[in-house]
């Protein structure tokens, strides 16, 4: 099958519904991936051939609405919801001529790092199957590994729901800066953090999905108007003669695998190889008992107060209201709708806002996360990029996460919260193996660098050259 | 004497964590099972006492909560009525729904 750049530019390739439609059944049935595959009768109706994308296939985050499809965000309480309208992101995809393939697992309103907070069903990992997939967009990053057609899928990242489950299935993805991209149509985790992103199985299919989504819009009021110019026309294997900051406090935390940093400092050699150049840096903030706290804080501060609106009225699960006092019934249907993980964050994030408690836990978490981007701005005056492993470890066992408490769990996060909660546009790509299991190289740019980062990935991803088939 | 007082601290501790919790929990609009209470009380506070590592940081009382990542101005859309969702298309998603209306549950005691 073509790559995604052969197809839109060759336009050689004919797909059929009918054999797309089955493929992606065959996903859903090895690796429930899918929240809902778009019907045979819509794909055949679908006629894209005359626009840029030339009817792509792609995938969207169940997080993120799509007109008359199934968009739940992972969640029991919007199980049945189907939005009336399109989200931006999903607008533009489809204008530039993209084909709408299916709705994608994830872990409930994006509460995860492993997907395992899904009501509905836990994606596998196509490299192994008894392993997490990754999340929170763990079912866009098995959709983009396994399938066997040009694809790219449409993620989203609030602390590392895009770079961990594309570090775990061996591709890649791309967060952009906040704002880039408008959040309008996304059920909101965290809306000072949340950002929509693509992952693919190459540099140039999220760069030219990037170029597809990004840009300014009236029905979000924090998109920016910055012209960036095309990203994907723009792309060049450069390195030459870019400064690279190796984050101290990342590379050697006591967390992560040695295989995994050797992979990591294989990845810088080849970069100097290239033209590059790197130095390892200080970056206090990012420490895990520093950068982990407070993502938490805000993103469940956050995420308790976008919660509240779910009360059973006019959308969602709804139960019989008669005869039941306000209260009551919000408590019925929130109680029996929230899965675990949710009800844990409103629990701390309704604590940590609480008047007595805002001083010591939220406004201080905001103050942290004001010293970690200024300490981002002062590096990137003298780098061009900084990095880190994506992910401290390869994918872990199902069997092996049921077994973790929550604190254990968060602290997975420690590498992907700092460019989240600073806003910077980081790309995960994958860069090596362990044992037959895939990993990745975290390269971060200053705000709106995401050319500078693309360009970066795409001579590393050239220059490795990985075999990322599954199968 | 010593050990009894340790209980004794002990249950106090107990008492206030399932009172917070409780108490969080109905502002929250959420209610919570026995064995949901349980396990909350024993994560939340151990979750909490990570969340106190950040007193460790040597913060200006001066500095400014960074609310966003970027310090961009909020662009408010024209004051101008646009596109809208049809009736239909409104009440398409609710169950509840009377004589075009959204039905909720009793504002007010009898």
């Amino acid at each position: 099958m073509s790559t995604v750049k052969e197809f839109i530019k060759e336009r050689q390739t004919e797909i059929s519904p009918d054999r797309l439609h089955s493929h992606l059944k065959e996903l859903e049935d090895n690796y429930n991936c899918f929240r809902q595959i778009n019907s045979l009768d819509s794909l055949q109706k679908i006629q894209n051939k005359d626009k840029d994308l030339n009817g792509l296939p792609i995938s969207v985050k169940d997080s993120i609405c799509v007109q008359g499809k199934l968009s739940s965000a992972g969640s029991r309480i919007l199980e049945n919801y189907t939005p009336p309208f399109d989200a931006t992101a999903v607008e533009r995809a489809k204008n530039a001529g993209s084909t709408f393939i299916g709705k994608t697992n994830m872990d409930e309103f994006g509460f995860g790092t492993f997907s395992t907070n899904c009501a509905f069903e836990t994606p596998k990992n196509p490299w192994d199957k008894e392993r997490s997939a990754g999340g929170s967009s763990g079912g866009a990053a098995v959709v983009t590994s396994a399938i066997d057609y040009p694809h790219v899928a449409l993620g989203q990242s609030t602390g590392g729901s895009i770079s961990c489950p594309a570090s775990f299935t061996g591709v890649v993805g791309l967060t952009p800066t906040y704002g880039l991209v408008s959040r309008y149509g996304l059920i909101s985790y965290a809306n000072s953090l949340d950002k929509i992103g693509p992952l693919g199985k190459s540099v140039f299919d999220v760069a030219l999905m990037m170029d597809v989504i990004k840009g300014e819009d009236y029905r979000d009021q924090t998109t920016v108007s910055r012209q960036q110019g095309s990203l994907h026309g723009s792309l060049k294997a450069e390195v030459e003669g870019k400064k690279i900051g190796v984050i101290k406090e990342l590379i050697e935390y006591e967390g992560v695998n040695p295989k995994v940093r050797d992979n990591f400092w294989n990845s810088l050699k080849k970069l100097e190889e290239l033209g590059a150049s790197y130095e390892l840096i200080s970056m206090p903030t990012l420490k895990k008992e520093f950068s982990i706290p407070a993502y938490y804080i805000i993103s469940m501060a956050e995420a308790s107060t976008n919660l509240a609106k779910y009360s059973g009225i006019r959308y969602g699960l709804e139960k019989t209201p008669d005869k039941k006092s306000f209260n009551q019934y919000f408590k019925e249907v929130r109680s029996e709708g929230f899965g675990q993980e949710a009800k844990r964050r409103i629990l701390l994030g309704s604590y940590t806002r609480k008047a007595g408690y805002r001083d010591q836990y939220y406004l201080k978490a905001l103050k942290v996360r004001r010293k970690a981007i200024e300490e981002y701005k002062e590096k990137f005056k003298r780098f061009d990029l900084l990095a880190s492993p994506s992910m401290p470890n390869v994918a872990p066992k199902l069997s092996e996460i049921a077994k973790l408490n929550p604190i254990d769990i968060y602290a997975m996060d420690v590498m992907t919260v700092g460019p989240n909660l600073a806003g910077m546009p980081h790309l995960s790509l994958p860069n090596g193996f362990v044992k037959g299991l895939p990993t990745g190289l975290h390269l971060i740019g200053d705000h709106f660098q995401e050319q500078e980062v693309l360009n970066a990935g795409y001579a590393l991803e050239k220059k490795l050259g990985l075999d990322l088939d599954p199968d | 004497m010593t050990d009894k007082t340790e209980t004794e601290k002990g249950s106090n501790l107990e008492k206030d964590k399932r009172e917070l919790i409780e108490s969080v929990a109905e502002n929250s609009r959420l209610e919570l099972t026995e064995s949901e209470k349980k396990k909350f009380e024993d994560e939340i506070f151990s979750i909490l006492q990570s969340f106190d590592r950040l007193d460790e940081i040597n913060i200006d009382s001066e500095v400014e909560p960074a609310f966003h990542p970027l310090d961009s101005v909020n662009n408010s859309r024209k004051d101008e009525s646009e596109r809208n969702l049809t009736k239909d298309q409104i009440f398409k998603n609710a169950e509840n729904v009377e004589r075009g209306y959204f039905k909720g549950p009793k504002a007010s005691e009898d």
